[in-house]
């Protein structure tokens, strides 16, 4: 989200980084998990334009089984191929012709792929500030490392000499 | 004095609680906001003879286009109100929060010289 330039990086010490660096991890699961969503939003659309090319003229009459619970259909006929009640959200719904819902279904797909393209893109952002908190930080700990090394090898050596 | 900070820290932690619950509440208005905008923005581009329908409870009522789109502005109107109050409210904590917590550094800084008058501030 925010744009931390290397120098203010190297500013933070270990800890800070890690911290930073579990905050961009869980930002990028909420991230994957709306793309996620998003995807299944738009599969369900094209769902839904499948089973409308089904609604043509010559399809009137035509027996159906329209389904009353989860595992008990009916046999009907197909009365209506003009007109479809699609929903908009927030509990409205619009009837439409089959055309007409068709076009809408398009217009929505189209709006859930721009949505998922733009958070793709967040989610790569993402992945490059992790990397480089990661590299800031294995570089810090090596640090931190020679350092320690390098202190006991001077302690050792004052101990030499006291002998 | 103990027990005084750490009734301070308990109360930091609150308003830190609060704070993400505000955040979560903040983040459902504004789903709730951006569904309705897209309702309102669907409802603009039916033609004035398009039929419309509200689900109410179990019922399916037939509804004027007008009256849908009065229904989503009016609800459009109430949830950003409530999304200016929700964020007046963060703001607040989140002041709060910063002011106990400078509070609380001081009170430590006291703690780690008790003899000396502290010099930092």
């Amino acid at each position: 989200m925010t744009n931390k330039s290397s120098f203010d990086l190297n500013n933070l010490n270990p800890l800070q980084l890690n911290s930073l660096k579990e905050q961009i991890s869980s930002e990028y699961q909420k991230y994957r998990q709306s793309y996620t969503q998003l995807l299944e939003i738009k599969s369900l659309y094209s769902n839904t334009l499948f089973s409308l090319e089904s609604l043509q003229p010559e399809n009137l009459n035509q027996p159906i089984l329209a389904p009353l619970t989860e595992s008990l259909y009916l046999p009907g006929k197909l009365t209506n191929v003009k007109s479809v009640l699609t929903d908009i959200g927030t509990n409205f719904f619009v009837e439409r012709g089959v055309k007409d819902a068709q076009e809408y279904f398009k217009r929505q797909t189209k709006i859930v792929e721009e949505k998922a393209q733009e958070v793709l893109k967040t989610m790569k952002q993402n992945e490059e500030s992790l990397k480089a908190v990661n590299t800031v930080l294995e570089r810090k700990v090596y640090q931190q490392q020679q350092k320690f090394v390098g202190q006991q090898q001077q302690q050792q050596q004052k101990k030499v000499l006291k002998k | 004095m103990n027990t005084d900070f750490e009734k301070e820290l308990r109360q930091l932690t609150i308003f830190q609680n609060e704070i993400k619950k505000l955040q979560t509440g903040q983040i459902d208005i504004v789903t709730k906001l951006n569904e309705s905008k897209f309702v309102l923005q669907e409802l603009k581009l039916l033609p004035k003879t398009a039929k419309v329908y509200q689900l109410v409870g179990p019922t399916l009522l037939e509804v004027t286009l007008n009256e849908a789109k009065e229904n989503v502005e009016n609800r459009l109107d109430l949830l950003g109100k409530e999304e200016k109050k929700t964020l007046e409210r963060i703001k607040e904590t989140q002041q709060k929060h910063d002011k106990k917590k400078n509070e609380l550094i001081a009170f430590q800084r006291k703690l780690m010289q008790p003899k000396n008058v502290p010099k930092k501030k």
